[in-house]
C-alpha cells in the first residue's frame, strides 16, 4: 500500500494516467485469468441452452448416481446427481450464474462503500479521517459470523441479503487502498492546480482522484470478488448462505460436505469450478496491476 | 511519543467499546436468547422464566451497562450455556487458539516472505507466476473444504497424521496448514511489490555495482525496506485468522476461542460471546497499535500524521 | 423405481477399499471410546437440555425408578418398591446402603430435599414439566418416602424413571449447582473422573454400584467421550480404531458402513416422529380452509421422501404420534398421495395459481425442497426460510409462517401424554387454537384413568386428522455405528445404555 505513495513523482504536472505503454497481450495472467473468466461467463450465459436439464428438477429415485467416469454412473448424467436427484452438470452450468453475480455484485456494493470511504478519509484527512478509519477497525474488530447472524434472523436469508451481507463486510480493502493513494495523489500539483483553478470537491475528486485511483480500484474489485465466492461458501457451511435450492456453487459445496467421504463428487465438482474461477480473478487482479500501474503493484 | 500512544490507546478503549456495544445488539437482533437458552424442546412457560432469570425483559442498553459495569470491576460473568465463570472458559480456549494463530501466521511468513523475495526479484518470469500460483491455491478453495480434504490425504489414504484434538504435535499439522495459507497471498504480494521498488531505488544499483553479494543485497537492503508495510499487513491478517478458525477449529474438534465464537453466538451465550467480542477486539488493537508503533518508530513520517 | 443401490454400494466401497482396516482401540483395554456432535452442557442433570448430557447423566445418577424398555414395566431403582397410595400419592420403599460416589450412604432424607427442591422456583430446572407436578415429599419413617402431586398426573411414574435423579443432600449443601456440574456426585453405575468443558470427559466403572437395579453389572470399565463436532471427522476416527460408537449417523451414510467388514450397523426404532404443521392463524392464510389443508395433504408423496430419506420401506405414521405410544390412535382419515384430488381441492377452495407460502425447515434435509417441489405443480409458490432455531421459534409462534417442517422426540416418553397433540392445549404454545380440541386434551392431561384417556387421546387424534392440521409424516431410527466387536444397542428413548455395553 505504502507503494501507491512512491509511485507518483510529486514533481511532474500531469498525471500518471498518460504515457502508459500497452502492454496487454504480453501479459500471460491476464490472459489466462480473462479466458477462464470468458468461459464462465459464456457457460452463465448460456446456460439454458447449456444445461441438459432443469436444475431444480427432482428425482427421488436417482439420488447420488455417480458421474459418467465412475462405475453406476452413465451419459444421461454426466456429471451425476446430487441428494435430491437433480443433475448435477445442470446445476453447475446455473450456478455459474449466480456464483459470478455474487462475485460481481460484492464487488460493486463494497467497491462503492470502501472507496467513498477511503476517498473522503484521504482527501479531507484530520477528524473525518480519525473516524474513518475508527469505522474501518471497528469493523474488522466485529466478528462476521455475528453480523451474518443477526442479518439473516432480521431480513431473511434470500440472495440480495446475502449480496448485501457480503458487500457490507468486504470494504476495508477499498477503504485502506483508496484512502492511502488518495493522501499521496492529494498533494500532487496536478490536484492542487484543479483546487487553485476554483474546481469544487466533488469535482477534483470525480475529475482528478478517481480516475487515478480506477486502477488500483479495479484490482483491489478483482480481488475482493474472489474473497466473495469463497466467503459465500463459508456462510452457507455456517447455514446464512443463499437459500436452498439455489444451485450457488458454494452451498453446493457446503451440501456436498456432508457426503465428502462416500460421494466425494458432490464436493469436488463444484470445488473445482469455483477454485478456477477464483484463480482466474485472480489472475485477472495481477495481471491488471501489472499493465495498468506498474509501478504500484500492490 | 508518548501523545502519540496515549492517543492510540484511547482511540483502542472507545473501539472496545462501540464493539461491544454493537456486538450486544446484534445478539439481540439474532433471535431472542430466551427462546435459544431454553431450548428447541421448551414450553412457553420455560421460556419465560429463563427470560426472567436472566433479566432479559429489561431494556438492552440498561443490560449492557449492568455487563459493563461487571466488566470493570473485574467480572467477565458466567457462562449461561456451561455454567461456569466466563473468565477461565477463555483462558483455556485462547491459550489453544493463540497458539494455532501464531503457528499460522508463522508459517503465513515462511512461505510467503520467500516467494514474495523469489517473485521480486524476477518479476513477469515464469518463477513469479509460479509463486504467484503457490500463495494462492490454499486461498482459493473454501477453508472447510481444505482441511477435509488434507484430512482425507493424510489421515485416511496415508494414516500419518492425528485426525483431530490436540494430542501431540502432530494434530497440528493440518490446522496450520489450512489457517496459515489464508493469509500467504497477500503477505506475497506485498513483499513481491515491496522488493520489486526497494529493488529498483538507487542505493540497490549502487549497492550491486560495489560488488556487494546478492543475498545481503536482498535481505540487509531491500527486505528491510520492504518489511515496514508487511507488518502491518501481519497483524491485520492475524485478525482475519482468528475469524477463520471458527471453521478450523470445527473441522478438526479442536475446541478454541474461534469455535467457542460460534457456539456461543448459535447458543445466544451472552455473557461467553461478549467476552469473546472483546477479547477479539483487544487482539486486533493490540496488533495494530504494535505495528503502528513499530512503523513510526522507523519511519519519523509517519508520526506527524 | 430405478434403485441403482448394488451400483452405489460398488462404489462407495471402492472408497473405501483404499482404507486400511484397523484394530479398536477400546477392546484392548474395556474401555469404550465414542464422540457427540453436541457440546455438553453441564452434567447437572435438571440444568441440561442437550441429549448427550442427559445420557451422561443416567451413567451418573439414579431414580427412584426405571423403566425397563423391552417390557415397558417401571422397576425398582434406588427404590426397592413403590405402592400407589390414591391418584395423587406415591409411597417409596428406599433401598438401604447405596454409596455415592464419594462414599457417602444414600438415606430417604436426600430423596426428601432432591424432591422438595427440583420444584422450588429457585431452582429453576429446565424442563418445568418434569418438575412441576410435585406438591411435596416426605419420610414417613427411615426407609419410606411419599410423594405428593399438585394434581392426578398420568406420567408421573415416567417422570421418576430417570428424569428425576436423586442428589446428595450434603453435597449439595456443601458444593451446589456449580459443584454439581464441574464435579458431580450421584449414585449412578459410573462416575466422572476428569473432564474438560464441552471437550472430552472420562467416566469410570463405580465399583461400589448396588445391585438390583437394571443398571447392575456394567461390563465396560472406562468411557471415554470426545465431542467432535464435525460428521466426517467421526466417520474417519471410526475407520481408524480411535473411535468405538458414534451414533445420530444419517441414513445415506448408514449403508456405506454396513458392508465393512470390521463395523456394523445398529438400527434403533425411536420416539421421535417428523411431521409438517399446518397454521390456520396466519393473517389471511389459505390454510385456515380445511380443504386447501387436506389438499397440501394429498399433494405430498410421503411414501417416496420415506423411501429416499429414511431408508426403502420406512413406514409412514398416519396420525400425530408413533404408534408405539400408549394412546396413539392410528385408525384414522389418512390421505394417500393424490396429486388429483389435491388440485381439485385447492380449485374448490378458490386458491389461485402463484399462490405463495412460507415454510420453516426443522428436519431431516431436503424434506422441504420436494415439498417445494410437490407444491410448485399445483401453482403455489413454497418459500423456504431457514432460520435459526430461536428465530424460527419466534417467528412460527408469532404466525409468520404457514407451515412448519419439524420433529418431536417427546423426551424419549412412551405415552401421547407428551405428543405435539398435547401443545394443542389452548396455551401460548398451541398454533392451532381450536377450542374443542383444547377442551379434549386438557381433560386427557390430567386423568389418570388409563381407558378414559385412551379414550379421550383417540377423539383428539381422529379430530386432528379430520382437520387435517397436519401431515404426518414418519417416524425415526436412530443409527448407530460401532466396531462389530461390541455389543450396545439404542434404546426406543434414544437413550444409550452403556451399562449394557460390552466387547466380545
Amino acid at each position: 500500500m505504502t507503494d501507491l505513495v512512491n509511485s507518483v513523482n510529486p514533481g511532474s504536472d500531469t498525471s500518471p494516467l498518460e504515457g502508459r505503454p500497452a502492454r496487454w497481450r504480453s501479459n500471460g495472467s491476464l490472459l489466462l485469468g480473462l479466458s477462464i473468466l470468458a468461459i464462465v461467463v459464456a457457460m452463465a450465459i448460456f446456460a439454458p441452452l447449456l444445461a441438459p436439464y432443469d436444475p431444480y428438477a427432482q428425482s427421488l429415485p436417482n439420488r447420488f448416481t455417480p458421474p459418467v467416469w465412475l462405475p453406476g454412473g452413465g451419459w444421461d448424467h454426466i456429471l451425476g446427481t446430487d441428494q435430491l436427484g437433480r443433475d448435477y452438470l445442470s446445476r453447475i452450468i446455473y450456478g455459474s450464474r449466480i456464483s459470478l453475480s455474487i462475485g460481481i455484485g460484492t464487488a460493486l456494493v463494497s467497491g462503492l462503500i470502501g472507496s467513498t470511504l477511503g476517498i473522503c478519509a484521504g482527501y479531507f484527512g484530520g477528524r473525518i479521517d480519525s473516524v474513518i478509519m475508527f469505522v474501518v477497525t471497528a469493523r474488522l474488530a466485529l466478528p462476521v459470523v455475528l453480523v451474518a447472524l443477526a442479518i439473516v434472523a432480521i431480513f431473511g436469508s434470500s440472495f440480495t441479503v446475502v449480496l448485501l451481507t457480503l458487500g457490507g463486510l468486504l470494504w476495508e480493502r477499498f477503504a485502506l487502498v483508496t484512502r492511502a493513494a488518495t493522501i499521496q495523489l492529494r498533494g500532487a500539483d496536478f490536484v492542487t492546480a484543479a483546487e487553485i483553478q476554483g474546481a469544487t470537491v466533488p469535482q477534483v475528486m470525480l475529475h482528478q482522484l478517481i480516475p487515478n485511483l480506477a486502477n488500483a480500484i479495479v484490482v483491489v474489485a478483482t480481488l475482493e470478488m474472489a474473497q466473495a465466492m469463497i466467503l459465500e461458501a463459508a456462510l452457507s457451511f455456517l447455514g446464512l448462505g443463499v437459500p436452498a435450492p439455489m444451485p450457488s456453487w458454494g452451498l453446493m459445496i457446503a451440501e456436498g460436505k456432508a457426503q465428502i467421504l462416500f460421494e466425494p463428487w458432490l464436493i469436488t465438482i463444484p470445488g473445482a469450478f469455483l477454485f478456477a474461477l477464483v484463480l482466474a480473478t485472480n489472475l485477472l487482479g495481477d495481471g491488471l496491476r501489472d499493465v495498468l500501474a506498474p509501478e504500484s503493484r500492490n | 511519543m508518548l501523545g502519540y500512544v496515549l492517543r492510540r490507546f484511547a482511540i483502542a478503549c472507545l473501539l472496545m467499546l462501540f464493539v461491544s456495544f454493537v456486538a450486544y445488539i446484534l445478539l439481540f437482533a439474532a433471535g431472542d436468547p430466551a427462546v435459544t437458552i431454553a431450548g428447541a424442546e421448551a414450553k412457553s412457560d420455560d421460556i419465560a422464566r429463563v427470560r426472567e432469570l436472566y433479566g432479559f425483559d429489561r431494556p438492552i442498553l440498561i443490560q449492557y451497562i449492568d455487563w459493563l459495569w461487571g466488566v470493570l470491576g473485574g467480572d467477565l460473568g458466567t457462562s449461561l450455556y456451561f455454567k461456569r465463570p466466563v473468565a477461565g472458559l477463555l483462558l483455556e480456549r485462547f491459550a489453544i487458539t493463540a497458539k494455532l494463530g501464531a503457528l499460522a501466521l508463522t508459517l503465513a511468513l515462511l512461505v510467503a516472505i520467500p516467494l514474495g523475495v523469489i517473485a521480486g526479484r524476477k518479476p513477469n518470469t515464469l518463477i513469479d507466476r509460479f509463486a504467484l500460483l503457490l500463495a494462492v491455491v490454499g486461498q482459493a478453495m473454501p477453508s472447510f473444504w481444505f482441511a477435509l480434504l488434507l484430512m482425507i490425504l493424510f489421515s485416511v489414504t496415508f494414516p500419518i497424521l492425528p485426525a483431530s484434538g490436540l494430542t501431540s504435535w502432530r494434530s497440528y499439522i493440518m490446522p496450520v496448514i489450512v489457517l496459515g495459507y489464508f493469509s500467504t497471498p497477500a503477505i506475497m504480494r506485498l513483499t513481491r511489490s515491496g522488493m520489486i521498488s526497494a529493488l529498483e531505488a538507487d542505493y540497490i544499483r549502487t549497492a550491486r555495482a560495489m560488488g556487494l553479494p546478492e543475498r545481503k543485497v536482498l535481505f540487509d537492503y531491500a527486505l528491510r525496506n520492504a518489511a515496514l508495510p508487511i507488518v502491518s499487513l501481519a497483524s491485520a491478517e492475524f485478525g482475519f485468522m482468528l475469524a477463520g478458525s471458527i471453521i478450523v477449529e470445527n473441522v478438526f474438534a479442536i475446541h478454541g476461542a474461534g469455535s467457542l465464537a460460534w457456539e456461543s453466538i448459535a447458543r445466544a451465550d451472552l455473557p461467553t460471546v461478549q467476552a469473546l467480542v472483546l477479547c477479539f477486539s483487544l487482539f486486533y488493537v493490540v496488533f495494530t497499535m504494535l505495528a503502528d508503533i513499530l512503523n513510526a518508530l522507523l519511519d519519523p513520517r509517519m508520526r506527524a500524521r | 423405481m430405478k434403485w441403482k443401490l448394488k451400483t452405489k454400494l460398488l462404489a462407495g466401497v471402492a472408497v473405501l477399499a483404499t482404507l486400511s482396516a484397523p484394530a479398536f482401540a477400546g477392546k484392548a483395554d474395556n474401555s469404550l471410546n465414542i464422540a457427540f456432535s453436541d457440546e455438553i452442557e453441564t452434567l447437572d442433570y435438571y440444568q441440561t437440555a442437550d441429549r448427550p448430557g442427559l445420557i451422561v447423566g443416567r451413567m451418573l445418577y439414579d431414580g427412584l425408578i426405571s423403566k425397563d424398555q423391552a417390557t415397558g414395566e417401571f422397576v425398582p431403582e434406588l427404590a426397592e418398591s413403590f405402592e400407589i397410595i390414591s391418584d395423587t400419592e406415591i409411597d417409596f420403599k428406599i433401598r438401604p446402603g447405596v454409596k455415592f460416589h464419594n462414599g457417602q450412604i444414600l438415606t430417604a432424607d436426600d430423596v426428601v430435599f432432591t424432591l422438595n427442591t427440583i420444584k422450588t422456583p429457585e431452582f429453576n430446572a429446565r424442563y418445568s414439566i418434569a418438575v412441576n407436578w410435585i406438591a411435596k415429599a416426605e419420610k414417613l419413617d427411615d426407609a419410606t418416602v411419599r410423594l405428593t402431586m399438585t394434581a392426578p398426573n398420568p406420567l408421573a411414574l415416567e417422570m421418576l424413571a430417570g428424569n428425576i435423579p436423586i442428589y446428595s443432600k450434603a453435597y449439595w449443601d456443601e458444593a451446589g449447582a456449580e459443584g454439581m456440574s464441574k464435579a458431580p456426585v450421584g449414585t449412578g453405575p459410573y462416575k466422572l473422573v476428569a473432564m474438560t468443558p464441552g471437550v472430552s470427559f472420562e467416566l469410570q466403572r463405580f465399583d461400589g454400584y448396588y445391585s438390583g437395579g437394571q443398571k447392575a453389572d456394567a461390563a465396560i470399565e472406562k468411557i471415554n467421550i470426545k465431542i467432535i463436532p464435525e460428521k466426517n471427522t467421526q466417520y474417519i476416527e471410526l475407520m481408524n480404531g480411535n473411535l468405538d460408537w458414534i451414533w445420530r449417523v444419517p441414513t445415506n451414510d448408514v449403508e456405506r458402513f454396513a458392508s465393512r467388514p470390521n463395523l456394523k450397523v445398529d438400527t434403533t426404532p425411536i420416539m421421535r416422529i417428523e411431521y409438517l404443521e399446518l397454521n390456520p392463524n396466519k393473517v389471511d392464510s389459505p390454510l385456515a380452509d380445511v380443504r386447501v389443508r387436506k389438499a397440501i395433504n394429498y399433494a405430498v408423496n410421503r411414501q417416496q421422501m420415506a423411501d429416499a430419506f429414511m431408508g426403502q420401506g420406512h413406514p409412514l405414521i398416519q396420525s400425530l404420534c408413533n404408534p408405539v405410544q400408549f394412546g396413539c390412535e392410528t385408525d384414522v382419515t389418512t390421505y394417500d398421495y393424490n396429486p388429483d384430488k389435491a388440485a381439485e381441492l385447492l380449485a374448490e377452495a378458490g386458491v389461485e395459481a402463484g399462490t405463495s407460502l412460507t415454510i420453516v425447515p426443522n428436519g431431516t434435509e431436503g424434506v422441504a425442497e420436494v415439498i417445494k417441489s410437490s407444491l410448485e405443480s399445483l401453482g403455489l409458490n413454497l418459500d423456504i426460510t431457514k432460520l435459526q432455531v430461536a428465530v424460527a421459534q419466534e417467528q412460527w409462534y408469532g404466525n409468520m409462517h404457514d407451515i412448519a417442517l419439524t420433529n418431536w422426540g417427546a423426551y424419549g416418553i412412551g405415552d401421547v401424554s407428551l405428543s405435539p397433540a398435547a401443545y394443542l392445549n389452548g396455551t401460548a404454545d398451541d398454533i392451532v387454537k381450536d377450542p374443542a380440541l383444547a377442551a379434549l386434551v386438557n381433560e386427557a392431561n390430567t386423568t389418570m384413568d388409563g381407558e378414559r384417556r385412551a379414550s379421550l387421546y383417540s377423539q383428539i387424534f381422529k379430530t386432528i386428522a379430520d382437520e387435517a392440521y397436519v401431515v404426518p409424516l414418519w417416524t425415526w431410527s436412530s443409527n448407530a455405528v460401532m466396531s462389530s466387536d461390541l455389543d450396545l444397542s439404542v434404546g426406543p428413548d434414544e437413550f444409550v445404555p452403556f451399562y449394557d455395553a460390552n466387547w466380545n
